[in-house]
């Protein structure tokens, strides 16, 4: 009886790890088919570049004037550069507006200060039910720039007050500890000049730290010196230039990220605007939207474009970085239980038959999957149940895939946009593609972890980075 | 399993080195493209710059554009000559410009990108639609009509604007006719791309807003608008009576644009339409207009039910002579509203100017501003 048992036990820890090891191999299929896509994808863009009228459409009346919202809790380190960088932007027409989410620091003092604004007594529509704006606070030296001061209510919620409180078509949400390039907007905004069924677009997000910042702008782009931002660059590189790139060639990007988005106006407010209760508000929109549009069989695009820059912080110690991924994790889940009845429904198309399955599969229950593989197949060689081989074989090919898929990404980067022409940036760029896999990407997967088991906990909850400041150089 | 473990990584091991060896490769082409190009740029630069300094007073010689003809055939030295005579298209502007078109024709780069036109690769299609645009020659009218009914949004717009800076009327009145609805391009690149029509816009503008697609009708009537030449405002008006939403609101824009105030009354009737976008036009119109008939009116649309009506009923009400009166009268009175909204404008540096210099001249007790600040105490309160 007991050998019965013992039988059936190693029959299916042997089962598991085969299941591990095939698990393995189709996700890092499908990251080497989004790096293919994206390579073709990328190459097409760079070539319409060459064509594209956005030079004329910068002076242009006809370009499309843009709200662009700040959303800011305690960010009063970074929020005054932040707004005069995002003033200084070359666009036709826009408006800054600045949400201040019941900040508990000097965030709202800062502003005001700064700014030398003064409280108006503006009407609010409350076109998307919102927490109280407690005053609308207005230079009539500066009119682009509104402060909203509102009570707390979160992310999402400060983003639908800007929207209630925004005067042009499109919106844009940008975080208050990001920067722009002084083309971004042009170019996130030329989608929906040229196709009119642009909803939604999201640009590439890079890592400021180490790079030069002079009055709010980033004048030399440079690698890192913290060892954990520079996984992190690599990181960023693999996840917009393959993955966003990968899913906008087939139409399925349910992602288009908080830190730099545009949206039009309309289209967001219909589908009620960003959800509350929910701290991975830019998915769940985007998820919000696609849901919205096939369900309605409405023609809609949500499109991703490589080099509308924006630049960002990225947490420089673990405890930020392990909240920042954990907030992501629990995001991801909320949006996809929110939205489970568009899994492997054909009603929902690609969307519903490749996109949401893929981040049910992989980017959700992935996590747990590498976690027990990390501890299962060294556990069942020790127990003497896996061959050296099989054992050997699962180690290699889990580090390889993953540097194989950094190399390809930071090559993408060097192809395309070289922000990283010297050969000591590519050099540093390749070594810590390859020491990633060696610890760090391992550590995120706790971390994620660590999101799904605490999901029901905190997937209200609003988290806090502590940001440093932009280093004026 | 080892196998296919094995065979993956080998797999994309491959890919990483493909991609990698492509990589180097591109840039070692691009460099020695690079040296290539620099070889032959001063030369031809030097020989190009002298003709195009003699451009206006002189013809371009047989034996000079043969020279030139024969560097096309050189992939390197026709993309020397093709960058230099985009960048003499894109700044030199007037009669230079016509002998400019007539030299790139005569060298055969107008024959080269109009080839061009019928690659497979649509990027090099619309590259090429461009090319044409910005040389605006007449030559290609002819193939870049057929490529209106391409699917591709980069070569629609390219052609189309193409077409618009080359400016012949019936081509370009021709492409308009033939696009569908089902037009991909935005109505703000549609407008741009009828801004930028170099030809006799007048004539384009009296065949194009009656065409039966309400869409491309209501672009002309804006573009027209912009360009603000009242010859076309008689029949312009025609269509603030249209029944279609988006041609009403475009011809109220024009006519707001050009500033004639021959149809305010018509403008102040469509206060009352029945759907909001054309009140809410019709409020800011008012404004450009500047007549005192539109008053009242306005003050009127001050207690619309629609917020962006009233938003705009005040920012014309105040920037209308004899505006602010009014808005003292509704500061006294019951429609809590049209005070919030006039408030709100009165707090733009537009509107607080306009406060300043109404205190300073009228004689009322007590001054508009102590009035703006009590209405507010008491609201804070």
């Amino acid at each position: 009886m007991i050998n019965m048992h013992t039988l059936f036990l190693r029959e299916m820890v042997l089962k598991f790890n085969y299941f591990i090891i095939y698990y393995v191999l189709v996700i890092n299929f499908i990251y080497f088919l989004q790096l293919i896509l994206a390579a073709f994808k990328l190459n097409d863009y760079i070539r319409k570049i060459r064509y594209s009228d956005y030079q004329k459409y910068k002076v242009s009346d006809n370009m499309l004037p843009i709200s662009i919202l700040v959303p800011a809790y305690n960010e009063e380190e970074t929020i005054v550069e932040n707004i005069k960088s995002l003033l200084a932007l070359n666009y036709p027409k826009f408006e800054v507006i600045v949400i201040n989410d019941g900040s508990k620091d000097n965030t709202l003092k800062k502003v005001i200060e700064a700014f030398d604004l003064v409280k108006v007594n503006q009407p609010v529509r409350y076109r998307i039910k919102t927490n109280k704006i407690k005053g609308i606070y207005r230079n009539i030296e500066l009119p682009q720039l509104i402060l909203v001061d509102k009570e707390n209510g979160g992310k999402a919620d400060a983003l639908n007050a800007g929207i209630n409180i925004a005067n042009f078509p499109v919106i844009t949400s940008i975080d208050a500890d990001s920067i722009l390039e002084s083309d971004s907007l042009v170019r996130v905004i030329m989608p929906f000049i040229e196709d009119k069924k642009t909803i939604a677009v999201g640009g590439i997000v890079r890592i400021a730290n180490g790079s030069t910042i002079q009055r709010g702008r980033v004048v030399n782009i440079d690698l890192p010196q913290s060892r954990l931002a520079m996984f992190q660059v690599v990181e960023y590189l693999r996840a917009f230039l393959t993955g966003r790139i990968g899913w906008d060639s087939i139409n399925a990007l349910l992602i288009v990220s908080g830190a730099f988005g545009a949206f039009r106006k309309d289209a967001v407010i219909e589908v009620g605007g960003y959800a509350r209760n929910t701290i991975g508000e830019d998915m769940e929109l985007v998820v919000k939207l696609h849901e919205y549009f096939l369900r309605n069989k409405r023609p809609y695009r949500i499109k991703f474009i490589p080099d509308p820059v924006c630049w960002t912080q990225a947490p420089e110690r673990i405890k930020d970085l392990r909240g920042q991924r954990r907030r992501w994790q629990i995001g991801l889940m909320d949006s996809l239980f929110k939205h489970k009845r568009m899994f492997f429904n054909p009603r929902y198309k690609q969307i519903g038959m490749i996109g949401v399955p893929y981040f049910w599969l992989f980017e959700m229950i992935g996590p747990v999957i590498e976690f027990l593989g990390y501890i299962l197949i060294p556990l069942a060689y020790f127990l003497g149940l896996l061959n050296v081989k099989y054992f050997i074989l699962f180690l290699v090919a889990s580090i390889l895939y993953g540097v194989l898929l950094s190399l390809g990404a930071i090559l993408l980067e060097e192809y395309t946009f070289n922000k990283y022409p010297s050969l000591k940036q590519l050099l540093k760029l390749s070594f810590y593609g390859v020491l990633e896999n060696f610890g760090y990407r391992q550590m995120t997967t706790l971390f994620r972890i660590e999101g799904i088991v605490r999901f029901r906990e905190m997937k209200h909850s609003w988290g806090e980075i502590k940001r440093k400041g932009f280093q004026e150089k | 399993m080892e196998l296919i473990v094995l065979y993956s990584i080998i797999l994309f091991s491959i890919l990483i080195i493909a991609l990698f060896l492509y990589l180097v490769a591109e840039k070692i082409y691009a460099e020695y493209k690079e040296k290539r190009k620099q070889k032959y740029q001063e030369s031809i630069s030097s020989l190009l710059d002298g003709i195009i300094s003699e451009l206006d007073e002189k013809e371009v010689t047989d034996v000079q554009i043969s020279i030139l003809s024969n560097y096309l055939k050189d992939k390197t030295k026709r993309e020397v000559i093709e960058e230099r005579m985009l960048f003499y298209f894109e700044n030199f502007k007037g009669s230079i410009s016509t002998r400019l078109t007539k030299l790139a024709e005569d060298i055969g780069l107008v024959d080269y990108e109009i080839k061009k036109l019928n690659s497979r690769d649509l990027h090099e299609v619309a590259l090429a639609a461009r090319h044409l645009g910005a040389m605006r020659s007449k030559k290609a009218i002819a193939k870049l009509l057929e490529l209106i009914y391409l699917e591709h949004v980069g070569v629609k717009y390219n052609v189309l604007m193409a077409l618009a800076r080359i400016g012949d009327e019936e081509a370009f009145i021709e492409a308009f006719k033939r696009l569908t609805e089902s037009i991909p391009l935005s109505e703000r690149s549609l407008v741009e791309i009828a801004d930028s029509f170099e030809g006799d816009k007048i004539y384009v503008y009296r065949k194009l807003i009656y065409i039966d697609d309400d869409f491309i009708s209501s672009i002309f009537i804006k573009s027209a608008g912009n360009y603000k030449d009242t010859m076309l405002a008689d029949e312009i008006a025609l269509f603030l009576t249209s029944e279609n939403k988006e041609k009403k609101i475009a011809a109220m824009k024009a006519l707001g644009n050009m500033g004639d105030n021959r149809y305010v009354e018509a403008i102040i009737s469509l206060l009352e339409d029945e759907d909001w976008e054309v009140r809410a036009i019709a409020a800011k119109v008012l404004g450009q207009m500047q007549s005192e008939k539109a008053l009242v009116p306005l003050a009127v649309a001050l207690s619309d039910r629609e917020w962006y009506v009233r938003y705009n009923a005040a920012n014309s009400l105040i920037s209308i002579e004899g505006g602010m009166d009014i808005v003292y009268d509704i500061l006294d009175g019951q429609d809590k509203f049209a005070k919030d909204i006039i408030i709100a404008v009165l707090e733009t540096s537009y509107g607080w100017d306009k406060v300043l210099e109404y205190d300073k001249f009228a004689d009322r007790n007590p001054r508009l501003s102590e009035k703006i600040r009590k209405y507010i105490e008491e609201k804070d309160r």
